[in-house]
């Protein structure tokens, strides 16, 4: 067993660990187990989101539908992580079609000019760099689907096989998905790569 | 055309390598084509940055630990322990039973106040066409219940201190 292989092994015996303590009425483990996928959650649903609010939002939902259904989580079909996961694409979704609906209706009936929901907000900005505006700006312009698949591959890696258990679709979907995301992802970011790359 | 040989360029095969979606035989070739040809490397590093700007991107949002903290939810092992093996549909039809136990009681403790302890109210009486009297509490009443017959007669000899309701008939005509 390679070093890799063993640290995965010991890091999933200790997942297995706190999901019991978490299941016979363990304060501290479900502290634990929040503490190691907080960040994830929230990081994914706020690149889903784009907003600030609803992304903290959906991270308290997310995991009080866990704590509270963890008894009906299967370790053989899906990684805790993997079940997290969809849990939460699935709220940011509904989330996203509540506001699209709310946006659309007033929009048709007030003629209101409407905020762009993708922009980043000031105190969000100073934490990125001008590139990396550029490439939050170049994953607004994705449809939500493509965007989905995007954050999944290059955020944490997951393998074609695990987005589509996220999303709910066939892995050569999810695979098509890619393909396309990070084209338009390098068309957008060309002259962005090029410029760093002489630099 | 996916068939890659070491002496051929990568060309569009850079994109699904960094994307791992090539099978294991291209995988191999485009791995050890990258190791002689220059372009081609640059070619896949920059296929690479993109998957690297939008990582560090997506870290660069997150927030810090103590507002994560702050945004943890109620476990259920903070609830007691008979709440947390209740399910919802169980907790509303308990709140549901308590609800109605606390208004009933409520109810039946002011309708005792009323008899009991309050004092007494005066009982008013409507004559109707068919002459019943129609009381409006029907809480017993220390105040004597008069018949319509009664009232009548008390309307009767009230009215009669001004003016006499029988007056003495005329005196018959002496017809002689």
């Amino acid at each position: 067993m390679s070093a890799s292989e063993a640290l995965v092994s010991t890091s999933q015996a200790k997942l297995d660990y706190w999901v019991e303590q978490c299941l016979a009425g363990e304060e501290s483990a479900y502290v634990e187990v929040y503490n190691q996928y907080a960040g994830v959650i929230y990081r994914l649903c706020f690149s889903l989101l784009r907003h600030k609010e609803d992304a903290e939002e959906v991270l308290q939902d997310t995991f009080e539908y866990a704590f509270r259904k963890l008894h009906n989580f299967d370790p053989t079909r899906a990684s805790l992580k993997t079940w997290l996961y969809q849990i939460a694409v699935s709220r940011c979704r509904n989330k996203r079609r509540r506001k699209w609906l709310q946006t659309t209706a007033i929009s048709t009936f007030a003629r209101e000019q409407v905020v762009d929901e993708g922009a980043i907000s000031p105190d969000d900005a100073i934490t990125l760099t001008e590139r990396q505006l550029l490439v939050w700006n170049a994953l607004g312009d994705l449809s939500p689907k493509l965007r989905e698949t995007a954050i999944l591959r290059y955020y944490d890696g997951l393998t074609y096989a695990q987005i589509g258990e996220v999303l709910k679709i066939p892995s050569k979907t999810a695979e098509s998905r890619m393909r396309l995301a990070h084209k338009a992802l390098k068309i957008q970011l060309t002259e962005d790569i090029s410029s760093s790359s002489d630099s | 055309m996916n068939e890659t040989t070491p002496g051929k360029h990568v060309g569009n095969l850079a994109s699904d390598y960094v994307l791992g979606l090539l099978g294991p035989e291209q995988k191999r070739t485009v791995s050890r084509h990258i190791r002689e040809c220059v372009n081609c490397r640059q070619l896949v590093s920059a296929e690479k940055r993109i998957g690297l700007l939008v990582r560090s991107t997506i870290e660069a949002t997150g927030p810090g630990q103590a507002q994560l903290s702050s945004l943890m939810p109620e476990s259920p092992a903070s609830r007691p322990g008979w709440f947390s093996s209740v399910t919802i549909r169980q907790q509303v039809a308990i709140a549901s039973i308590i609800l109605v136990t606390f208004f009933a009681g409520f109810n039946l403790l002011s309708r005792q106040e009323i008899g009991g302890f309050s004092a007494p109210m005066s009982t008013a009486y409507v004559a109707t066409a068919s002459h019943t009297h129609t009381p409006t509490s029907v809480t017993s009443s220390p105040t004597p219940i008069l018949r319509t017959s009664e009232i009548a007669a008390l309307t009767i000899s009230s009215s009669s201190l001004n003016q006499p309701l029988i007056t003495p008939a005329p005196r018959p005509v002496d017809a002689r």
